[in-house]
């Protein structure tokens, strides 16, 4: 879905800002820059009041996202449980800190708030598939089934 | 699909489905909620439909994908009725036996039955397993017997009765005098009485009102919000059209986030099989009352559980709070009344006005009435959501219902409340679960995550964690919390780098009490909890640190020796996934 | 009701924050973030007080005085907490480095600049040590220490005209977001990111000129750090006094402030009394005040052109050689054009002279082309009295507001800000016209319309309100019947298809106009030009009748008002101001006198041309002599501004070199030419004459002018409705050069850069 269709079927008032940068966002994986100013169009307001929406929110990203997204949750049981080694052995088989953009790349690294599943912890989510008990030693084996499934 | 127009249409509709519901002789309840998922229970249900279809059972022996049923450190598991078995940490690899033993010739398979850590014995119903039968499962009881994506189970089991009852057989006013004498409290953590809330709501001048259900959850280590929907979704639907018509609300909103993707699905999946069947939307129940709910992502967008900032992330603004009052049962969305309540509020409105306020102040405390739904986590054999009486004391919670701690081990810490809560020593076990009771001991009961430490845990670092956790969530309005936050981050990270001062506690207390006074909303006033709490109890740990540049735990990383691989105890198992 | 405060009683009769009470009693509780006008934001916590019976301490910004309130404004406890807060917000800042904030200098280092810039005469801090952080500092003394600091430095924003930003020195209390938003209706900075990374910007760090930022200095006065800052007063001499004057770059009639320093102009900044403006001005009041009085082009001695050459001369030959052409020439082939720039005296002296001096009926200006001119020149036709008067408050009280094509934030800026608040009380702007503006953003809807057919569109809206039923009370109305019969050739349809609406939203559009009473109309005057002119204005003014809708001719000149009423004192003219016009540019006339020049020349357009303006502009090159005239910051004299208030405008300055404002240099010409009744010693002088010849001034008097007054208007005002078949067809419409951004002889947007730049968006 692109964004100029996202666009027009969204309403036109301050109050559908979040839904509608959410839309774009699971769309494109990521807020693009250039549509900042059609999104202050579509609904009335002035660049900065997006932009100060936009990034305030811990969901939004304005980095691109690459096709593989990879997500360490690093809440609190999953940090007691080792969360932290598992982000540090991916940030070092990706090459590239956790957040940051990946442009062109195949895999992107977040972190992100607790899932919920802190039984089994450290949880990875890759493209919406949960992995439990995570740690550096299987991040290999899951990151090969996730290339594989894609 | 016919749309209900009268009340008796309701137990029409509850007979036929009774009815109609196919005679098995066993069903088969897969926990499949989000943490299920995760540990494979999707293909653990996918196993057993070709398993029973292999052997031609599909007539007398029924598989239900349910929500959470708990127990998330036995996932996946199933419970099967009409016995009730219980089966545990299930494999694929299982099923057969499963349905070749338990199913056709009802034996128990020991090795699947759960054990109960402390006494080692084994209980394989569900009802008799101590975890279970410890709790009050008020709000959970039927998440066994609830397939989430399917109304008619809700119905089955008297739903949207009390809606019926509300709407028909009372007036809006009963309705709050009712559940103001059940003493209901919300359940987010600020405690205050939903009853009055209503009331103040109601007699508020503005049109039209609003109803909003905060069920984005923010904190680490809670997933009551996820539990209740993902598995019982129309339970806060219907205690949310009950609010709206107490109040004169027209249009609702559920404030969710995007990390429980399985829970969006089934919330709104319910809220339209609600409309379908005309309770939700304009008349319902053929009745003159209109009231509809939009859901709507708000994740990541407001400072966990203030009212005000989850307003203005609603109309689409930066999400500061404000001052109150004015209190949003004043002027709350876009200037208008509106009363929010967490999605566990919400969820106690059927139960008391089908059994009563007076049923209801049985359980609890005279203060607290009813129940609590609590996760469990940390270093707690049955990792777990638990549901127990408002007054019960953490020992019996921690060790007769979460099973105690972790390989044998002693018992360090508890912090409740999630990161903002404080940390309750060894010690202080018979602490009631309450809201006055873990104030005063310097906690807060919060949403009510619970999080269980021992030995292994540095204390200090524990404090580092929660505190980070706030200093991310602030929002940055006001200066007490935006930057006293930061730096008494700054000094714990010090500290657990060996690089303390003896002027830290001060500047650490010195600094808690200025978030304290002067912070503009909750998450100021109680960020500083962890770092009193811990050098109120576990000073020697503080000084250790900066004294001796030691870490008693072993844990903070400049300060440890190294640990040898041999000690972690943890399987390693190849991450399992789910489809 | 009754409240204690510290101790004392106190009685209270209005909803008052505590701390806004306290201000007023002279009760000091300190605080950032707060600031009249704007919502209390409760972000800065400074200002926190105790009150009997509650756990917490309340702030002061956003807790309402009630009956029997007591309040402690200051306690140890409290003061402590106070310091505590200043520490904490000091740590978010670099550590103190040496003095100059083009560096990247922390907040701490504030109290340093302040005291040097006492000590050398020279501002070294933003806003001439005016922030008021200064005094929160010393008052609270907290140690800069305390805390380490624990973030990094920004960069210092110079990338944009007229103001820095050096958010270095920011702490995060929303003044400049709040007063953008709140009042100004731009929105062009917000707080960005969250916790300690809250910082407050624009969309991705963009430069303001790339927002719609209209460089109005609203943020910059408001500002209690200084971080966003004047370029021009950087490190430059501190003013040693301040006088107020009123602004003639518009029609607003802003009160300005201005910076003296040994009689030169600084800067300005907007009264906080302004009567108009209430402590709001625009960019060219607030920033180019100095640079338009002191510009190059500034003509500042008598030019005489001797050998094809202008140069100059004494004021005695200069007003020798005029005299002596005019009176060479027969009354019927001079023509004088005046300038609705001037006060009211200049142009009172200047039609005296050229109607009762010179004799001579070939006499405009560029007040004659505006829309009040034109809407008065409509309501004369329809035998209706014009009632051009109005309060910035009644557009403020309007439910509806319907906008024909004018920009208002840019040519109107006060009125917007009129406009704005009432949008903020709920009301719906409309917007009418071929190009979408920035201030679509705040409108409900724009409907998109080629300037001409604007008739059509209110005709159609007014006959669906008679049709609704909503004709009941208006139908008692003088001229009704015709009226209605009239809407019947009407078809809905086609009214909506020429404005590209759906016929059903031209349903809307009246029945919400219809609901949303009272409403208001603004437009320009090229609402009113054209053949369709006359047409607009009668569909206008029934269509308002029918809505209880006020009706806002605008002009952009400082004196439109004040011109058009002396000029129609001195009676009518030979033939439409048009033909006059036309008659310059096609050479009928000997000899011509300007005064400001808002007519475009492509040649010399008589025998002999005088000049009389404050700069040299294109017509320069045709004028045989210039008169250097005082600018309005050199002037005493009152100037009549778009709401008809009459307003006083004091000296600031002695006038440039020779420069004398205009009354003073007719009277010398008319004595020059022998001509009586000239004898004016003071400005005050010409206006009681005025006042008595002009019944728009009756009554007024020169000493009575400090809040200013409004022109008299008779009280009636027909409840007629305006018939198709007596409307006669208004003035053509002529090209002059006049707008906003045009002062007398100086075109602001092409001779000044920074406006350039800005309008060249």
């Amino acid at each position: 879905m692109d964004i100029e269709k996202i666009l027009k079927e969204s309403g036109a008032s301050q109050r559908d800002l979040v839904p509608l940068l959410h839309k774009i966002q699971a769309a494109v994986g990521h807020i693009p820059r250039e549509s900042i100013a059609a999104i202050a169009k579509q609904l009335r307001l002035s660049e900065s009041e997006v932009f100060g929406v936009l990034s305030f929110n811990k969901s939004f990203t304005l980095e691109p996202r690459g096709k593989i997204r990879v997500m360490v949750c690093r809440g609190t049981a999953c940090h007691v449980r080792g969360g932290g080694k598992v982000v540090e052995e991916m940030e070092k088989k990706f090459g590239t800190p956790a957040g940051r953009s990946s442009a062109g790349k195949e895999l992107s690294l977040d972190e992100t708030g607790c899932l919920g599943c802190c039984a089994m912890g450290p949880v990875v989510v890759v493209n919406g598939t949960h992995y439990s008990q995570v740690s550096p030693e299987n991040v290999d084996s899951i990151l090969e089934k996730a290339k594989a499934s894609d | 699909m016919k749309k209900l127009s009268h009340p008796h249409h309701l137990a029409e509709w509850k007979r036929i489905i009774l009815e109609e519901r196919p005679a098995y002789d066993k069903v088969i309840a897969v926990s499949s909620g989000t943490c299920g998922r995760a540990r494979g229970s999707l293909q653990i249900f996918e196993a057993f439909k070709q398993e029973i279809e292999r052997r031609r059972l599909s007539l007398t022996v029924g598989i239900e994908a349910t929500g959470c049923h708990g127990l998330c450190e036995m996932e996946p598991n199933i419970v099967i009725s009409p016995e009730g078995f219980f089966y545990k940490k299930l494999d694929v690899k299982d099923i057969p036996a499963i349905v070749e033993r338990t199913i056709l010739k009802n034996k128990v398979i020991p090795s699947l039955v759960y054990e109960d850590p402390a006494t080692g014995r084994k209980h394989p119903r569900q009802n008799e397993i101590p975890f279970y039968q410890k709790q009050t499962r008020l709000l959970t009881e039927n998440n066994f017997r609830i397939n989430p994506e399917r109304i008619e189970d809700y119905i089955a089991l008297d739903g949207y009765q009390a809606l019926a009852k509300a709407l028909f057989d009372m007036t809006s006013e009963s309705v709050i005098a009712e559940v103001k004498a059940s003493g209901l409290r919300g359940r987010g953590g600020a405690g205050l009485l939903t009853g009055k809330k209503w009331e103040s709501c109601r007699e508020a001048r503005g049109h039209p009102k609003y109803i909003i259900c905060d069920a984005d959850e923010g904190d680490p280590g809670s997933s009551m919000s996820r539990g209740l929907l993902e598995a019982n979704p129309h339970s806060l639907i219907e205690g949310m059209i009950i609010g709206a018509y107490a109040i004169g609300a027209s249009e609702g909103f559920m404030c969710v986030g995007t990390n429980y993707p399985l829970a969006v699905e089934h919330i709104t999946l319910a809220l339209e099989q609600a409309r379908n069947h005309g309770l939700l939307g304009s008349a319902i129940f053929g009745s003159e009352f209109h009231f509809d709910i939009h859901v709507v992502q708000v994740a990541g967008a407001f400072v966990s559980g203030d009212e005000t900032s989850l307003i203005a992330a609603l109309e689409g603004k930066k999400a500061f709070p404000r001052q109150q009052p004015p209190f949003p049962a004043q002027q709350g969305l876009w200037g208008k009344p509106t009363d929010i309540h967490h999605v566990e509020t919400w969820a106690n409105l059927p139960i008391i006005l089908n059994k009563g306020a007076d049923w209801f102040t049985e359980i609890g405390t005279d203060k607290s009435p009813g129940t609590k739904i609590v996760t469990l986590g940390g270093r707690i054999n049955n990792t777990s959501l638990a549901e127990v009486p408002l007054g019960t004391r953490l020992r019996k919670i921690i060790f007769d219902i979460g099973g105690g701690i972790k390989d044998k081990r002693a018992l360090k810490a508890v912090q409740t409340g999630g990161p903002r809560g404080g940390f309750i020593p060894a010690e202080k076990m018979d602490v009631p679960l309450d809201y006055e009771t873990l104030s005063q001991s310097g906690s807060i009961l919060g949403c009510g995550g619970i999080i269980v430490m021992d030995k292994d845990t540095c204390m200090v670092d524990a404090a580092r964690y929660s505190l980070s956790v706030s200093a991310e969530e602030s929002c940055g309005k006001c200066a007490p919390c935006r930057v006293g936050t930061r730096q008494m981050l700054e000094i714990l990270d010090r500290i657990s780098h060996g690089q303390g001062q003896a002027s830290d506690i001060v500047r650490l207390e010195d600094l808690a009490a200025v978030m304290k006074a002067a912070s503009l909303c909750d998450l100021g006033q109680t960020a500083p909890n962890p770092v009193l709490t811990t050098l109120r109890y576990f000073k020697d740990e503080y000084d250790a640190h900066i004294r001796e540049k030691r870490c008693p735990a072993l844990v903070c990383q400049s300060l440890a020796p190294a640990r040898k691989k041999a000690k972690n105890s943890r399987k390693q198992e190849t991450g399992r996934e789910a489809i | 009701m009754k409240v204690i405060i510290d101790g004392l009683p106190f009685q209270v009769a209005d909803k008052m924050s505590i701390l806004d009470f306290a201000r007023d009693k002279g009760i000091t509780i300190p605080s950032l973030c707060h600031y009249p006008g704007l919502i209390p934001f409760s972000g800065c916590r400074l200002c926190l007080v105790a009150v009997k019976g509650r756990k917490a301490l309340a702030p002061a910004c956003d807790t309402f005085l009630e009956d029997g309130m007591e309040v402690t404004t200051n306690t140890p406890a409290i003061h402590k907490i106070r310091r505590q807060i200043l520490e904490l917000i000091l740590s978010e800042h670099a550590n103190p480095s040496p003095v100059s904030d083009d560096r990247k200098s922390c907040l701490g280092a504030l109290s340093e600049t302040g005291e040097a810039n006492q000590a050398s005469g020279y501002s070294l801090s933003s806003n001439n040590g005016r922030h008021e952080f200064l005094k929160i500092l010393g008052t609270l003394n907290p140690d800069q220490a305390q805390f380490p600091s624990l973030e990094g430095t920004f960069e210092i924003h110079k990338e944009d005209p007229l103001l820095d930003r050096n958010y270095n020195l920011c702490v995060l209390c929303g003044r400049c977001v709040r007063i953008c938003h709140e009042v100004r209706g731009v929105s062009a900075l917000a707080f960005v990111n969250r916790s300690s990374r809250a910082a407050v910007g624009t969309a991705l760090g963009r430069r303001l000129l790339d927002t719609e930022c209209q460089f109005c200095g609203a943020c910059l006065d408001v500002c209690p750090t200084g971080a966003l800052t004047e370029k021009s007063l950087k490190a430059e001499v501190l003013p040693d006094t301040e006088k107020n004057t009123i602004c003639s770059f518009c029609g607003q009639g802003c009160t300005l402030r201005l910076a003296l320093k040994q009689g030169k102009i600084m800067g300005s900044v907007p009264a906080k009394q302004g009567t108009v403006n209430q402590g709001q001005a625009c960019l060219k009041g607030r920033f180019l005040v100095a640079e338009a009085v002191y510009h190059r082009s500034r003509v500042s001695r008598p030019l005489v052109r001797k050998n094809g050459k202008l140069q100059e001369t004494t004021w005695n030959e200069a007003l020798a050689v005029i005299a002596q052409e005019f009176s060479r020439c027969q009354a019927r082939d001079i023509a004088i054009a005046g300038s609705a720039c001037d006060s009211c005296e200049d142009i009172f002296a200047l039609e005296k002279f050229g109607g009762e001096g010179l004799k001579t009926e070939n006499r405009i200006g560029s007040g004659d082309f505006t829309a009040q001119a034109r809407f008065r020149e409509f309501a004369l036709g329809q035998s209706l009295e014009p009632r051009l008067n109005f309060r910035l408050s009644d557009i403020g009280r309007a439910k509806t507001i319907v906008l024909f094509g004018e920009n208002l934030a840019v040519s109107q800026p006060i009125v917007w800000l009129e406009v704005h608040r009432a949008i903020r009380s709920g009301a719906k702007l409309i917007i009418v016209g071929p190009q979408e503006l920035c201030i679509r953003r705040c409108a409900s809807s724009w409907i998109k319309l080629r300037p001409g057919q604007e008739s059509e569109l209110l005709t159609g809206l007014s006959k669906i309100l008679v049709e609704s039923g909503h004709a009941a009370e208006f139908s008692r109305f003088e001229g009704f019947a015709v009226f209605k019969k009239n809407l019947e050739e009407c078809v809905l349809s086609e009214a909506a298809a020429s404005a590209g609406l759906q016929e059903e939203r031209l349903l809307k559009l009246a029945l919400s106009l219809e609901k949303r009473k009272p409403a208001a109309f603004l437009f320009g005057a090229e609402f009113c030009e054209g053949p369709s002119g006359a047409a607009n204005l009668a569909a206008l003014r029934n269509l308002a009748l029918q809505t209880q809708g006020l009706i806002v001719p605008l002009s952009s000149e400082s004196n439109s008002r004040g011109a058009l009423e002396i000029s129609a004192a001195f009676g009518k003219k030979n033939g439409y101001p048009g033909r006059i016009v036309q008659g310059i540019s096609s050479g009928s006339f000997k000899a011509l006198y300007f005064a400001g020049s808002f007519l475009r020349l492509g040649k010399k357009p008589a025998e002999f041309l005088a000049i009389q303006d404050s700069y040299l502009d294109g017509n320069a090159d045709y004028a045989d002599v210039i008169l250097p005239q005082a600018t309005f910051a050199e002037v005493e004299g009152t100037f009549v501004n778009v709401e008809g208030r009459l307003q006083k405008c004091e000296r600031a300055i002695e006038p440039q070199a020779e420069a004398k404002p205009g009354w003073q240099i007719i009277r010398q010409l008319a004595r020059k030419m022998g001509m009586s009744g000239f004898s004016f010693k003071a400005a005050s002088d010409v206006f009681q004459e005025l006042a008595g010849r002009v019944p728009a001034f009756s009554g007024l008097s020169w000493d009575q002018l400090t809040r200013g007054a409004f022109l008299q208007e008779p009280e009636t005002d027909f409840r007629k409705f305006t018939a198709a078949e007596t409307l006669a067809d208004l003035e053509e419409s002529v090209d002059i050069a006049s707008g906003p951004d045009i002062y007398k002889g100086l075109n602001m947007s092409r001779d000044i850069k920074d406006l350039r730049l800005i309008r060249g968006r």
